[in-house]
């Protein structure tokens, strides 16, 4: 009998905000343990995908299914879907003045994560440079113990040593031990670092094409730009 | 009945109208207001007026711990009329709590009239806890008068459980390089009622911070706030900021997102709010 190594399979999935399709009837899938990339431009509906996956209510769905595990998920909570193992890493997390981060993480820890000395007094992202509001969520959710954890840009706006820094991270936290990922970016150069198996591009709320070969997918979007990644099927297979 | 003060234990502490412990304090005395009245006639230009209740802390030197006083009702229909007169004498820091609480719905009375007198070169870090239930009904104001290169640090934190709560406090920064940080924090929650002034007043050379932020938990809750600075000197530096808020959908989101259910993240944003 072969093994069913499905964990994540989100089909036809429908987001309108304000009249204006924001996911488009999209399928996506991700295995146990993959490392998976999704890019695509500004608006294209990245960020909405990560918070339907991750039970962010304030988003309604209009059409579609979450199957986590198998099990239908998108009538979870947020609290239910991190207990069956969805986290989200935030693109901006808000601050949480008057809390501070190691009381914060005492109150959701499920195992021993990552510390920052130098943030784990601090209250929760309040003045946090970009670089470090990525480490803080890292610091949470590898506290926690997930099966996909989903990276909402965690490289945007970080120098290549910030960078490098939260790829040690995520590959000692999650990828050496067999969790899935999904990295959402906008311009790819943590991919260099944790070397997805499967790539996707994201445009208007649907995927339009993916790729064994992040850097294949990289090189069309250099030379040909995300509006024509449409058109272009001679690098990526078509969905 | 009066005790040795242990450092955890409140100073003062009133449970509905008795008087439960009086704990002596090296270098202050603290006692019951009727009493202070009558033992030193210097009070009587300084209580709002002839006391029935509450209590006279006089502080003569540096305490080395926290002071703390402690009002509760805990049985139905209890009135409390607290007339309070703390005095810190010149040179000395002094960290004093006091809090006022129903300890369960039992539509409790609370009017607290309090002065607090701080002179020269001393130092009050100040915090004042209220909490009350529905049914309650909270009265207070509080008159703070500090003197030259005085400095108090106070943080005022009133919660409505659905409680009508009714406070006005004014900070006279009376003489040069007086200085005053007063934070006030509202909870609102229940159908909780909130009327609250606050005023700082600059006479001289001195300084002076008012915050008012209130928190708005459900819907049937209500917080009116009007923070006033009152400057009578071309040298006085005040500034005061003021926000009502209900409860962040994003930072709710993002805590339950963390795996906390909505009750435990809604306490964890309360909690928060209170401390910063």
């Amino acid at each position: 009998m072969m093994k069913n190594n499905n964990l994540l399979k989100v089909r036809n999935l429908v987001v309108e905000i304000e009249g204006k399709k924001i996911l488009n009837n999209l399928c996506f899938d991700i295995e146990k343990g993959e490392v998976i990339a999704l890019l695509g431009p500004n608006g294209s509906g990245k960020s909405t995908l990560a918070k339907v996956i991750a039970g962010d209510l304030r988003i309604k769905l209009k059409q579609g299914e979450v199957l986590f595990n198998e099990e239908e998920v998108s009538k979870f909570s947020p609290e239910k879907r991190v207990s069956a193992g969805i986290v989200l890493a935030f693109q901006n997390p808000p601050s949480v003045e008057g809390l501070k981060m190691v009381d914060f993480i005492e109150s959701i820890k499920v195992k021993e994560g990552f510390v920052d000395d130098k943030l784990i007094q601090r209250e929760v992202n309040k003045g946090f440079s970009g670089g470090e509001k990525k480490i803080s969520d890292l610091m949470q959710i590898t506290s926690l113990d997930p099966k996909l954890v989903i990276l909402d840009e965690i490289d945007s706006g970080l120098d290549f040593k910030k960078t490098e820094e939260v790829a040690k991270i995520i590959k000692e936290y999650f990828i050496d031990k067999g969790v899935a990922i999904l990295i959402i970016t906008h311009h790819g150069e943590i991919l260099d670092l944790l070397k997805p198996t499967k790539t996707n591009i994201i445009i208007d709320g649907i995927i339009v094409g993916k790729d064994e070969d992040y850097k294949n997918v990289l090189k069309t979007i250099k030379k040909y730009d995300y509006e024509k990644c449409r058109k272009c099927t001679k690098f990526l297979s078509a969905e | 009945m009066i005790t040795k003060s242990a450092e955890n234990a409140p100073n003062f502490y009133q449970l509905n109208n008795e008087i439960k412990n009086i704990g002596s304090i090296y270098g202050a005395e603290i006692m019951p207001s009727v009493l202070a009245w009558k033992k030193f006639s210097f009070t009587h230009e300084l209580f709002f007026k002839k006391p029935k209740q509450g209590f006279f802390l006089w502080v003569k030197k540096s305490v080395s711990f926290p002071l703390h006083t402690l009002i509760e009702i805990d049985s139905k229909n209890i009135s409390q009329e607290m007339s309070n007169l703390i005095i810190i004498e010149k040179d000395i820091n002094v960290k004093l709590t006091s809090s006022c609480l129903s300890k369960k719905e039992v539509k409790g009375k609370h009017l607290a009239l309090a002065k607090i007198i701080v002179k020269d070169n001393s130092t009050l870090d100040y915090t004042q806890n209220n909490s009350w239930k529905k049914g309650d009904v909270f009265t207070a104001h509080y008159e703070f008068f500090l003197n030259k290169n005085s400095k108090l640090k106070s943080k005022i934190v009133n919660q409505s459980d659905g409680a009508s709560v009714e406070t006005r406090e004014d900070v006279y920064l009376l003489q040069k390089k007086a200085n005053a940080d007063l934070r006030i924090k509202m909870i609102a929650s229940n159908g909780g009622e909130f009327f609250s002034e606050s005023y700082m007043h600059g006479e001289d050379e001195v300084k002076g911070h008012l915050e008012c932020s209130g928190l708005i938990t459900n819907k049937d809750s209500k917080i009116v706030s009007i923070p006033g600075i009152i400057c009578n000197s071309n040298k006085a530096e005040l500034t005061h900021e003021a926000s009502i808020g209900k409860i962040s959908e994003e930072k709710l989101i993002y805590l339950r997102m963390r795996g906390l259910s909505e009750e435990k993240a809604t306490e964890l944003i309360i909690k928060s709010f209170l401390n910063s």
